[in-house]
């Protein structure tokens, strides 16, 4: 059954870099076949993983509304949305990637997000990982058009406000029972001596601490440079991203 | 009756019993007696103590009093010098023995560790147990299989698990023996288990083989509809599996801890002896002592020696299952359990169609003559010509015939061609028409699949299938890129014609409406009545997604609704209609009008595409859609109007409505229908123009469309009137409305 770790924070905390990575590592190790999924309608994820012009979920939702009027009598609308979802999977070495895209605009929407929890459902039992990128609001997971997650990553960085947002997703969770099994802290970037004041909020919001990653010049050149993450060598992150994976208990 | 089984399941309760009484009691000291006791996602509390004690166990606290019960069930170890009749005994600790592992299983949930690990599931929740339960009860997946221990071989293990696919048959597994379980077998081997492929591994200890009861408990409970608390409804409950949901255990190995005259451990007799009270015997693969007697179960309790090669058909034998094994003439393994699996880029061999290349399906009838039953024919490369990795065109024409086959029943058929072909193993299918993506997985191609396998699964499936309507089947497969790209074209134009046809079809045409209520967590009394000429007011489901939609998931949004007797055919009112949405909407809504406004209309959600409203000084109707940001005639914006309209209100004189509607000959017939129409925006005139023009012309009115006025014409009732006059709309002659 698939193992569902979900990666969420304010915006520019870092999330996608950290999701691109946690891919990379499990990839690395031969845990495999894994779903990344983009869940932030800004959509970052698949640049990191050198993924471009990729149709989104979303795209393909505002197609189909737009079009219900026009469909063929004698086909089932149910059956053609099945299958652009699938044909929206972008594959890969190691592993699948979707983009969630845009969330609803205007329109009723309880049809197809009945269709996309249904394809969820189908779709991640053919995978070991499926690593999520959200954002803050975590608006697929209240929404319920994803269903559990085993581990909730929240990433922090040196902004303060960082930490208000995670504050405000743990709340978040805690009232939607079973959404998230574990939620761990991540400090990304954040300066070696504001680390402690990041681990005594976690204890005092009790959330386990999952490790920290120090601002990298190897990650941030990559990144500048438009190259995807799946390609970079950079041992210390490696071992980091090796023992946050450790810490999370992710690894079987 | 065997005394060595009876004494061990008897010691095995005892056991059982005294180590959830000692697991509870530490969580009750670490947690709390008011903590929760309970699994996920499911209405059922604990099952196993809802069906055998009627109790909903919710806190910590309530579990002493379950174990308190359970305890009473504990029979006496039958001492060795002493032989008394002691069935019933042996079972009562059966039960004992499931009360005392659903306890220990909930404690996984209250302490930990999750039993969702690994390989492992865990406990089934309500959901799951709706989608792929109600197979169990309609035939499509004849029974389950409890596997408890493991094969010599992973091979073996594999080959076993093949055989209850082939036959459709669920597998659960729990348990290990001398520390290897079945399912590790299975995951050594690469083989994917969960819910999709028909293979749930429950756990690694004999307790987790508890969750297959409560799920064959909850079926009787949810299908069944027995609600538990009383003895009568629990012997209900466990006749129900008896006699409905076919299952067996299979005991696997030898424990190499118990002792020779016994093979297996105290606690696995113990469980066993807790499904003979669901009618469900056990079949092994060593010598244990046999129960051959019939009475609990339909036929015998315990077979054994039974070789791991010929152990599937013999359980099947001794449960009494029927079982229809379609043998297909093809290299790789069939059945149900293959319909979910994706056939990922790297793992596959070739693949047709998706946005990769063009691909199409259909289904004709043909005169018996030109039909040669049995032959298939690929024109074009087969898959040896064809490159790893690539793409390739592929035209799936399938021609049948028969003497009861009659044209209307080509689509239905052709709607198989997806299932059928999605239960190869190792060949993904999606979609359907010109729309089709097929794979064929490396695996598959290694042991010999080829396209024209195609044509012998659908040969297969149709005859087997369909047997009374067709006589004769036969597959041409074209991958030749110009003789497909021409029968595409011709296949488009089939597909038209079939959608046209449909397009035509009216209320008075079937017997049966759907309803949808995918929008009750918004609007709890609402529910839409979908109708061929009435799609429902959020312009997403017509008739026949309804229609798909509840084959796809019979518990879900859609239900069929039966018309029953006519009340009223102008207004469009029928008896079991109204009957139906008494009881949907919770009273809300007693009965109501399909065609009318001004009559007990038909409630909304709050998302409807339209929104049409009287205009009492026009003595019409006028429609506004929701993305028309301007006033109206009737002096309220659309925001307002669907705040006066929504929620599951019945508010005579305003309707919320799909956009299809207006162009149904059974818009507002009732009143008078379209001769109502007065006012309309703009671009809404626009994007229903082409349809709504045509149906004008059909009923003799053709100039009707341009005498509707927009809001360049008209934004007051006085305004409208005017306009109304001086193009002479026919509204103007009719009786009054109101």
């Amino acid at each position: 059954m698939a193992k569902t770790i979900a990666v969420a924070g304010k915006g520019g905390t870092g999330k996608s870099t950290v999701a691109a990575l946690v891919i990379q590592r499990l990839r690395a190790k031969g845990f495999g076949p894994i779903l990344a999924i983009d869940a932030d309608p800004d959509a970052n994820l698949g640049n990191l993983l050198g993924m471009r012009n990729i149709k989104t979920i979303g795209d393909l939702r505002e197609d189909v509304l737009k079009e219900v009027k026009n469909f063929p009598a004698g086909m089932n609308k149910a059956s053609y949305v099945e299958a652009g979802l699938h044909q929206i999977i972008a594959e890969a070495d190691g592993f699948d990637f979707i983009a969630m895209g845009r969330s609803e605009g205007a329109g009723c929407y309880c049809y197809m997000n009945s269709l996309i929890r249904k394809f969820h459902e189908d779709l991640t039992p053919s995978y070991a990982w499926v690593v999520f990128d959200n954002e803050a609001g975590l608006e697929h997971i209240s929404r319920r058009t994803t269903s559990k997650i085993d581990v909730l990553l929240i990433v922090v960085n040196d902004n303060p406000i960082s930490l208000e947002t995670a504050g405000k997703i743990v709340q978040l969770t805690d009232s939607l029972p079973g959404s998230a099994e574990k939620r761990y802290i991540l400090a990304n970037m954040v300066r070696e001596d504001r680390l402690p004041y990041v681990e005594k909020w976690a204890q005092e919001n009790k959330i386990d601490y999952a490790g920290h990653l120090p601002r990298t010049s190897a990650i941030e050149d990559a990144i500048m440079n438009g190259a995807s993450l799946l390609s970079l060598k950079h041992p210390p992150t490696r071992d980091r991203i090796s023992a946050i994976l450790e810490k999370i208990g992710s690894v079987a | 009756m065997s005394k060595i089984i009876a004494t061990a399941a008897i010691r095995g309760a005892h056991a059982m019993v005294a180590r959830a009484e000692q697991a509870l009691a530490e969580a009750i000291k670490s947690k709390g007696k008011d903590a929760a006791a309970e699994y996920p996602n499911t209405a059922y509390y604990l099952p196993i103590m809802y069906l055998f004690l009627g109790q909903k166990v919710k806190k910590l606290g309530d579990l002493t009093e379950s174990l308190q019960e359970a305890r009473k069930l504990l029979g006496q170890i039958p001492s060795k010098s002493l032989w008394l009749p002691y069935l019933g005994e042996t079972l009562n600790s059966g039960v004992a023995t499931l009360l005392a592992e659903e306890t220990l299983e909930v404690l996984k949930y209250v302490t930990g560790p999750n039993p969702a690990e690994g390989i492992w599931l865990g406990f089934t929740g309500d959901e799951i147990l709706r989608l792929q339960g109600i197979k169990l009860v309609d035939g499509r997946m004849p029974g389950f299989a409890a596997i408890v221990g493991c094969t010599e071989t992973d091979e073996q293990a594999v080959q076993l698990v093949r055989e209850l696919q082939e036959r459709s048959i669920l597998v659960f597994m729990a348990g290990h023996t001398n520390g290897k379980a079945f399912a590790e077998q299975l995951a050594a081997q690469g083989i994917e288990m969960n819910w999709n492929t028909f293979l749930v591994p429950y756990g690694k200890e004999i307790t987790s083989a508890v969750h297959a009861l409560n799920f064959a408990a909850r079926s009787a409970m949810t299908f069944g509809g027995i609600e538990p608390g009383n003895l009568k409804a629990a012997r209900d409950i466990l006749m129900y599996n008896k006699q409905r949901v076919y299952a067996f255990v299979l005991a696997l190995g030898a424990d190499s801890s118990a002792g020779k005259d016994q093979l297996l451990t105290d606690e696995k007799y113990a469980t066993a002896a807790g499904a003979i009270n669901f009618g469900f015997p056990v079949i092994a693969d060593t010598d244990i002592p046999q129960i051959l007697p019939t009475g609990i179960c339909t036929y015998e309790h315990v077979v054994s020696g039974v070789r791991t090669e010929e152990i599937v058909s013999r359980a099947v034998e001794v449960r009494g299952l029927t079982i229809k094994v379609t043998k297909i003439p093809i290299p790789v393994q069939y059945g149900a359990g293959f319909e979910g699996e994706r056939v990922r880029k790297e793992d596959m061999h070739v693949q047709f169609g998706g946005q990769y290349s063009d691909a199409f399906e259909i289904l004709r009838m043909r005169p018996i003559k030109d039909v040669e039953d049995g032959k298939i024919e690929v024109i074009g490369p087969e898959i040896k010509d064809m490159q790893q990795g690539e793409a390739y065109p592929l035209g799936i024409v399938v021609d049948v015939a028969g003497r009861a086959f009659h044209e209307d029943f080509e689509s239905v058929v052709e709607r198989r061609v997806h299932e059928y072909i999605s239960c190869a193993n190792g060949i993904f299918h999606m979609g359907q028409r010109s729309i089709i993506w097929v794979r064929i997985s490396k695996q598959a191609a290694a042991k010999g699949f080829h396209v024209s396998h195609f044509g012998d699964i659908l040969i297969s499936r149709i005859k087997n299938d369909f047997s009374k309507l067709v006589d004769r089947v036969q597959v041409k497969l074209y991958t030749d890129p110009l003789k497909m790209k021409a029968l595409m074209e011709m296949a488009r134009g089939v597909y038209n014609q079939r959608d046209d046809k449909i397009g035509g079809m009216t209320d008075e045409d079937v017997s049966e409406y759907y309803s949808c209520t995918l929008c009750q967590s918004y609007a709890p009394n609402h529910v839409c009545i979908v109708t061929p000429q009435r799609l429902g007011l959020c312009g997403a489901y017509t008739w026949l997604d309804c229609k798909a939609s509840h084959k796809i998931d019979e518990h879900g949004p859609n239900e069929p609704v039966k018309k029953g007797v006519v009340i009223d055919a102008v207004r469009g009112q029928w008896e079991d209609v109204n009957s139906y949405i008494d009881v949907k909407s919770h009273g809300n809504l007693k009965k109501f009008n399909a065609y009318s406004i001004l009559e007990d209309p038909m409630t909304s959600c709050g998302c409807f595409e339209c929104i049409v409203a009287i205009v009492p000084e026009a003595n019409g109707v006028m429609i506004v859609d929701r993305d028309f940001l301007g006033m109206t005639p009737v002096g309220m914006k659309f925001s307002t109007l669907a705040g006066q309209v929504g929620g599951g209100a019945q508010v005579p004189g305003f309707i919320g409505i799909g956009k299809l509607y207006i162009s149904s000959p059974k818009f507002i017939a009732a009143e008078g229908g379209w001769k109502r129409l007065t006012w309309m925006p703009k671009q809404l005139k626009v994007d229903v123009e082409d349809r709504l023009r045509a149906q004008l012309k059909k009923v003799g009115l053709p100039d009707l469309f341009d005498k509707i006025a927009t809001e360049d014409d008209a934004e007051s009732p006085e305004k409208l009137v005017e306009f109304l006059q001086s193009v002479d709309h026919p509204v103007l002659s009719m009786d009054p409305m109101l």
